[in-house]
């Protein structure tokens, strides 16, 4: 699945550290997440979206 | 999501990560040890920390989810290994047993006398190494977990 996380992070200067401390995950967990591979569950998904208050559907493209 | 105070920071999460070296590490010394007969405390000592490693992936709840999704897969691989050693140690039994049959039978009917020490089933000396199965269930854990990590969704 594709995602937009590495531009958002990247818009507002957070290191992937940062951004997983904001989400209560792993650096690793973020890093995968933005490579692509790993694909967060719903709850994650919704942590994200609310943490760059946007829908989810404009972070992560399933392609269809 | 509901307020944990005791909820792992990120930087916990990532010593996560760390752990699954450290249990690699112990998990080749675990089969080299068995391998060379490096003695019964070094066999001991790799063998708890890969014991501690897994029990502790299996039960504790506070690794994130990708971290997880990785260790399930490390837990498919290791229970695979142990379907095929049962698999492979059933059908050993299975064919070294009716072979003894077959061997009794056959003497029988030929006037023979079989001795009973003939339809004692015996299995490679390995096979019946609960070590060296843990050991290489484990190895198959960290495998899959790695190859997974590696390799993302498909």
């Amino acid at each position: 699945m594709n995602n937009r996380l590495k531009v958002l992070r990247a818009e507002r200067d957070w290191s992937q550290a940062e951004l997983a401390g904001h989400l209560d995950v792993s650096r690793q967990a973020v890093n995968a997440i933005e490579t692509g591979k790993h694909d967060p569950s719903l709850p994650l998904a919704f942590r994200i979206a609310r943490l760059f208050s946007m829908p989810i559907e404009e972070i992560f493209d399933d392609g269809f | 999501m509901p307020y944990d105070p005791h909820a792992p920071t990120s930087e916990e999460r990532d010593k996560a990560y760390a752990g699954i070296w450290i249990g690699l590490g112990a998990n080749l010394v675990m089969l080299a040890a068995f391998a060379f007969r490096l003695g019964p405390q070094l066999e001991g000592f790799a063998g708890l920390i890969v014991g501690l490693n897994l029990t502790i992936y299996a039960l504790s709840g506070r690794f994130d989810e990708h971290f997880k999704s990785l260790a399930n897969f490390g837990f498919l691989c290791l229970a695979t290994v142990i379907g095929f050693w049962l698999s492979a140690q059933g059908l050993l039994t299975v064919v070294e047993g009716a072979y003894s049959i077959g061997e009794g039978i056959g003497a029988t009917a030929a006037g023979a006398t079989v001795p009973n020490d003939d339809f004692t089933i015996v299995l490679p000396a390995f096979m019946n190494s609960a070590y060296l199965l843990a050991a290489l269930a484990g190895a198959a854990f960290h495998a899959g977990f790695l190859f997974q990590h590696l390799r993302g969704p498909q």
